[in-house]
C-alpha cells in the first residue's frame, strides 16, 4: 500500500534526509524555513512526522536534553527504507510529469498572474 | 542567558492542552527556539509575543491535523463551511442569537463610545510643539486662601527675567470677551482674548498667513494688531488671502490683521477665536495694579534638558526673593506649576476615569452574560457534539466549530457595537455640558477591537467548554435517558451560578454609583441659590468699547435700556448686575471699615456691582436699611450693600449699616470710602460653596464692560424674548443681546457637569441591571428545565405549583444573595473613589445602598421566579409523557 505523499510531507521528509543524524523539531523547522522560506509551525511538523511514523515511513527516538530546553528531551527522526522509497517514488512521479514543461509552466504562471479575476 | 525564560503562562497552557505524548518535545522545541530567538537586539516583550504566537500556531496545527478528514479539504473551504454552519445554527435559535448579539453590541458599543471620548479628552496630547515641556505657572497664597490662582503680570515679568530653567514664559487672559466684528453693514460676535506677544512662539505654532506678534506689540502705543482663527477668516472674510495688512473693525475700533492661523490649529487655552496683545500702558506697568492684579494665565516652556525639579527649585527661590522685595503685595506669595495638559484637562479627570471604570464593569458584565448564554446553549449543543464525536469527529473539528461560532457572534456583535458606539458618541455630544469640551469625536477603532476581543474571548473560552467535554465525553452518558431533556452538568451549572452572582455584584456596584450621583443631582437641585428664579428672563450686553469706552457712556446706555425694558408689557421689574447668581463674577480684595484700628482689616472680600432693581427682581430680601434706588449724582459717597454673611462675620453684634468702607488694607488720602446702606440676603456664587461675605456696589460707580440684565415677568419669560431684543436694538443696533435665556436655564448650567456624569452613569447602571437580569433569567430557566422531571413527580405527588415555584426560587436566591453581598462590599470601596463627585451625600449613603440592594434582590427574585412559576404551572401529563 503506497499512498501518495502530500507536498508538506515530502518537504518534511526531505528535510529529515538532509539533516541526517541531527533531524529533530527545531532543526527541521529551520531547514524548511532556510531552504524554502516557509515558516511552518512546530505543531504541524510534529503531527506530520507522527502520521509518517504510523505509516512506517520514518522512525523516531527520544534523545538528550540541553539546558535551553529546560529539561525537555529532543525527539530525533530518521527516514526508514520504505519511507525513502515512497518519497523517491512520489518525487520521481512529480519530476516525470514536470519534465520538459517547467519552462512553459513558469512562462504561463508569469502571464496569468496579472490576468486573474 | 540564565535568567531568560519563556513566558510561564503560555508554557503552562501548552503543557495542559497538548497531548501528553507530544507536550514534552513540542514545548522543548519552543523553549530551545525561544532562546535562539532572544539574541542581541531582540527585546523581551517581542520574544514573549513570538512564543505566544508559536504556541497558538502549535495548538492549532496539532488539533486541526488530528482531524483526519481535514487532510482532504483545503483550509479556506473548511472555514467557510464552519462559518456557514455557525450562521445556520444561530438562525435556528433566534432568541439566543438576538440576546447574545445585543449583549455584545451593548458592551462593545458603550465601551467604545466612552473610551473614544475619554481618550480624546484626556489622553491625546495638546496640539502644540513638544507639548510635554509646556507648563502652567500659577500663584498660591496660603495667607489669602488662594490656591493656584492667576498670576500678576509684574511677577511673570520677574520670573521671565530671573528663572532660566524656562526657555520662555508667555501670558494670556482667559477672560475672553464677546466683541462685535464689523462685517459689511452688520456685525457678528467673535471671542477676543489678549495674550503676550510671545505666546504663539512658546506654544511652537506658526500662522498659515502672515506672522505672529512681535515683542513691541506687547505695549500700548503700538499698532492695534490682531490674529484671526481660520474659521473667522473663512466665514467672515471669504478666505481672502490678501486680508493680512488690512484693517478690520473689532469692538468698534480698527485693528490691523497680521496673521491667520491654520485650520487644524486648536487654541485649547480658552474658547477664543480672535487674538490680540495685552497692550498694557506704561502707566499701568508702573502702577501697583501690575503686581496686585492676578489676571493672567501663563504658559512656560521648560528649557532643553531641564528637569521640572530644577525649574521648581529656581522658581521657588525667585518667588521667595519677590516676597522680600515686595512685602506689601507679595507677602506669602508662592509660585508653582503643573503640566499644561493637567491644567487644561485636569478638571475632567476624575469623572472620566470613573466613567472608564464603569465601562470596564459593563464590559465584564456583558462578557459574563454572553458566556452564560453560551453555557445554557451548550447544553443543547452537548448532544449534538456527542453524536458527532461518536460518528468520528475529532476534538479539533468540534473546537473549530465552536471557534467559528464565537467569531460569527463577535463579528455580528462588533458590527452592531460600532453602530451603537457612533450613536452613543452622538448622544454624548448632545448632552455634554459646555464645561466638558467634546468636538470632533470619532469612534476609536482600537477600542472596538479591544471590546470585541474581551467579549469574544470570554465567549470563546466558555464556548469551548462543551467541545472539550464532549470529546472526552462518554457518548452513552450524553445520549442516555436522563439527558434527553438536556441538562447542564454539575460543573457547568456551578460556573453559570458564579457568573450570575458576579454579574449581580458588578451590576450592584454600577447601580450604587449611579444612585449616589442621582442623589447628588437632587441635592444640587435643592441648593438654594438665594434668589427666586421663577419667571425671570436674563441676558447680557457688552457695549462695543469704540462708542462706550468710558463708564459714563456705558452707564447712560444701561439707564436708557432699563427704562425701555420696563415699558415692555409683562415686565414687572428690571435689574442689572456684573454677574448672575452661581457665577463667580466680580473681584476680591482686602477692605477696611472706618473706625477700625490700624491692624484691623478684612481679607479678600468679594465685591461686584449691581443696580437696586437687581435685589427686587430676584426676590433677595432686604434685611436692614435701604438699597440704592434711582440715579447716583456723585454728591454723596457711593452706596454699597453687604450681604448677611458679611454682616454676620464682621458685625456679629452691631450693624454695618451707615458705616464707611474702603477696598484697601491700609487706607491713605487717595482711598475712596463707600457707604454701607443695607444688608441683603445671601446669594450663592458657587453651588458647592456656602455663601461668602460680599459687597455689592452701586453700578454707577464702576460700570462693567459686560452687564447682565434680569427681568421679572408676569408672563412666561421667553414669551417676551423677541420684544427684549427689539427694545435693545431700538436703543442701539450695535449692541447685541447675549445669553438670552431664563434664569432657571442659566442656573442649571452650574449643575450640568454633574448631571452629565449622572446621566451616563445612569445609562450604564440601567444596562448593567438589564444584563444581570437576563443572566439570572437564563440560568433560572435552565434550572427549571433541568428539574422538570422532579417537578413533574412532585406535582404528581400533590405539591401545588406555587410550592414548587417557591422551592426553585429558594435555590436561586442563594446565588442572588451571594452576588449582592459581594457587590455591596465592592461598592463600599468603589464609592469612596467617587467622593469628589458627590455633594451633600456620604459615599456610603444608607438610602442608596439599601434601595439599590433591595432593587437588585427583587430583580434577581423576579428573574428567577418567572421560569419557576412556568415550571410549577406546567401540564403534568405533558411532563411525564416527555420522559
Amino acid at each position: 500500500m503506497t499512498e501518495a505523499l502530500g507536498e508538506f510531507e515530502q518537504l518534511v521528509m526531505l528535510a529529515v534526509m538532509r539533516l541526517g543524524a541531527t533531524a529533530y523539531g527545531v532543526s527541521i523547522r529551520r531547514e524548511i524555513y532556510e531552504t524554502t522560506g516557509r515558516n511552518v509551525s512546530a505543531g504541524a511538523v510534529y503531527t506530520t512526522l507522527g502520521r509518517l511514523e504510523k505509516r512506517g515511513l520514518v522512525e523516531s527516538r527520544p534523545g538528550e536534553t540541553i539546558p535551553e530546553r529546560t529539561g525537555k528531551r529532543r525527539k530525533y527522526y530518521r527516514l526508514l527504507p520504505s519511507g525513502a522509497s515512497t518519497l523517491h517514488k512520489s518525487y520521481s512521479n512529480v519530476q516525470a510529469m514536470a519534465c520538459g514543461i517547467i519552462d512553459d509552466l513558469a512562462h504561463l504562471a508569469g502571464k496569468t498572474v496579472g490576468g486573474e479575476n | 542567558m540564565k535568567n531568560i525564560r519563556p513566558p510561564a503562562i503560555a508554557r503552562a497552557i501548552l503543557m495542559k492542552l497538548l497531548p501528553p505524548d507530544a507536550a514534552e518535545f513540542l514545548v522543548g522545541d519552543l523553549d530551545e527556539e525561544y532562546r535562539l530567538h532572544v539574541g542581541p537586539g531582540r527585546n523581551r516583550p517581542g520574544s514573549h509575543l513570538w512564543y505566544w504566537w508559536q504556541g497558538v500556531r502549535t495548538i492549532a496545527s496539532v488539533f486541526v491535523s488530528t482531524d483526519k478528514r481535514n487532510q482532504k479539504n483545503n483550509f479556506a473551504g473548511e472555514t467557510a463551511r464552519d462559518i456557514r454552519y455557525a450562521i445556520r445554527s444561530f438562525c435556528r435559535t433566534p432568541a439566543f442569537t438576538a440576546l447574545a448579539v445585543l449583549t455584545l453590541a451593548m458592551g462593545i458599543g458603550s465601551a467604545t463610545a466612552i473610551f473614544s471620548a475619554v481618550n480624546q479628552l484626556m489622553l491625546s496630547p495638546l496640539p502644540f510643539h513638544e507639548p510635554d515641556r509646556l507648563v502652567q505657572i500659577h500663584e498660591t497664597n496660603v495667607e489669602r486662601g488662594w490656591t493656584a490662582v492667576h498670576a500678576a503680570p509684574a511677577n511673570v515679568q520677574d520670573w521671565r527675567e530671573r528663572v532660566d530653567a524656562f526657555s520662555d514664559i508667555a501670558t494670556y487672559s482667559d477672560f475672553s470677551s464677546d466683541v462685535p466684528l464689523s462685517v459689511g453693514d452688520g456685525a457678528v460676535q467673535v471671542n477676543l482674548s489678549q495674550m503676550s506677544a510671545n505666546l504663539f512662539d512658546v506654544l511652537g505654532v506658526s500662522p498659515m498667513l502672515g506672522r505672529t506678534f512681535v515683542p513691541d506689540e506687547n505695549w500700548d502705543g503700538s499698532n492695534s494688531v490682531v490674529i484671526l482663527s481660520h474659521s473667522v477668516w473663512a466665514s467672515n472674510f471669504g478666505s481672502d488671502f490678501d486680508l493680512v495688512g488690512k484693517t478690520i473693525r473689532l469692538d468698534g475700533m480698527g485693528y490691523e490683521v497680521i496673521g491667520v492661523m491654520p485650520e487644524r490649529f486648536d487654541f485649547s487655552l480658552s474658547d477664543s477665536d480672535v487674538w490680540t496683545t495685552h497692550r498694557w500702558s506704561e502707566r499701568r506697568r508702573q502702577s501697583v495694579w501690575f503686581r496686585q492684579a492676578h489676571v493672567v494665565r501663563t504658559v512656560a516652556r521648560l528649557g532643553d534638558g531641564v528637569s521640572p525639579e530644577v525649574a521648581r527649585g529656581q522658581l521657588d527661590a525667585v518667588a521667595a526673593r519677590l516676597q522680600s522685595e515686595h512685602p506689601d503685595l507679595n507677602r506669602g506669595m508662592e509660585a508653582g506649576f503643573v503640566p499644561l495638559h493637567t491644567f487644561l484637562v485636569g478638571d475632567s479627570r476624575t469623572p472620566l476615569l470613573l466613567l472608564l471604570g464603569a465601562v470596564g464593569l459593563l464590559l465584564l458584565i456583558a462578557g459574563a452574560n454572553v458566556a452564560n448564554l453560551l453555557l445554557v446553549r451548550s447544553v443543547a449543543l452537548k448532544q449534538e457534539l456527542a453524536v458527532r464525536a461518536a460518528l468520528g469527529a475529532a476534538k479539533g473539528r468540534l473546537l473549530r466549530q465552536v471557534l467559528a461560532e464565537s467569531v460569527v457572534l463577535a463579528f455580528a456583535g462588533g458590527l452592531l457595537g460600532v453602530a451603537a458606539a457612533a450613536l452613543g458618541l452622538d448622544m454624548i455630544l448632545r448632552i455634554a455640558p459646555p464645561g466638558i469640551e467634546v468636538h470632533g469625536f470619532q469612534v476609536d477603532w482600537r477600542m472596538v477591537l479591544f471590546g470585541i476581543s474581551v467579549v469574544a474571548g470570554s465567549a470563546l473560552f466558555f464556548g469551548s467548554i462543551p467541545a472539550f467535554r464532549s470529546s472526552r465525553a462518554n457518548v452513552r452518558d450524553a445520549m442516555g435517558a436522563g439527558s434527553r431533556t438536556g441538562s447542564m452538568g454539575r460543573g457547568s451549572m456551578g460556573v453559570a451560578n458564579s457568573l450570575v452572582a458576579a454579574e449581580l455584584g458588578l451590576a450592584l456596584m454600577l447601580a450604587v454609583g449611579a444612585g449616589l450621583l442621582v442623589r447628588t443631582i437632587t441635592e444640587l437641585k435643592n441648593v438654594d441659590a438665594g434668589v427666586d428664579s421663577n419667571n425671570v428672563l436674563t441676558f447680557a450686553v457688552r457695549p462695543p468699547s469704540g462708542n462706550y469706552g468710558n463708564g459714563s457712556a456705558r452707564l447712560q446706555l444701561l439707564n436708557r435700556l432699563s427704562a425701555r425694558l420696563r415699558e415692555i408689557p409683562g415686565v414687572v421689574s428690571v435689574g442689572s448686575n456684573r454677574g448672575l447668581p452661581l457665577q463667580e463674577s466680580g473681584w476680591t480684595s482686602d477692605f477696611k471699615i472706618a473706625g477700625w484700628g490700624p491692624d484691623e482689616f478684612g481679607v479678600e472680600v468679594r465685591h461686584r456691582e449691581g443696580s437696586g432693581g437687581y435685589f427686587r427682581t430676584l426676590g433677595i430680601p432686604i434685611i436692614e436699611g435701604e438699597v440704592f434706588e434711582g440715579e447716583w449724582d456723585g454728591s454723596t459717597p457711593l452706596p454699597v450693600v453687604v450681604n448677611e454673611a458679611f454682616a454676620n462675620r464682621y458685625f456679629p453684634t452691631g450693624s454695618p449699616v451707615g458705616k464707611a468702607v474702603t477696598f484697601n488694607r491700609t487706607p491713605d488720602s487717595t482711598s475712596y470710602w463707600y457707604r454701607i446702606t443695607a444688608v441683603v440676603g445671601n446669594e450663592r456664587r458657587s453651588i458647592y460653596l456656602e455663601p461668602e461675605p460680599e459687597i455689592i456696589a452701586n453700578l454707577a460707580g464702576d460700570v462693567p464692560n459686560k452687564t447682565y440684565f434680569v427681568l421679572k415677568t408676569s408672563v412666561p419669560p421667553l414669551a417676551i424674548a423677541r420684544l427684549v431684543q427689539d427694545a435693545v436694538s431700538e436703543i442701539d443696533a450695535e449692541v447685541p443681546v447675549l445669553e438670552l435665556e431664563t434664569l432657571e436655564g442659566a442656573l442649571s448650567v452650574a449643575r450640568s457637569r454633574d448631571e452629565f456624569i449622572g446621566v451616563l452613569f445612569g445609562i450604564f447602571a440601567f444596562l448593567a441591571v438589564g444584563l444581570a437580569c437576563i443572566g439570572v433569567y437564563g440560568v433560572a430557566s435552565q434550572v427549571a428545565r433541568q428539574r422538570r422531571r422532579e417537578i413533574g413527580i412532585r406535582l404528581a405527588m400533590g405539591a401545588t405549583g406555587s410550592q414548587v415555584a417557591r422551592s426553585l426560587v429558594r435555590k436561586g436566591l442563594v446565588h442572588v444573595l451571594a452576588g449582592v453581598g459581594v457587590g455591596v462590599i465592592g461598592s463600599m470601596f468603589s464609592a469612596r473613589l467617587m467622593g469628589s463627585l458627590l455633594f451633600n451625600v456620604a459615599p456610603i449613603d444608607p438610602v442608596v445602598f439599601v434601595s439599590v440592594t433591595m432593587l437588585l434582590i427583587s430583580v434577581g427574585l423576579i428573574a428567577s421566579y418567572l421560569p419557576a412559576r412556568r415550571a410549577g404551572s406546567q401540564d403534568l401529563a405533558r411532563v411525564l409523557n416527555s420522559e
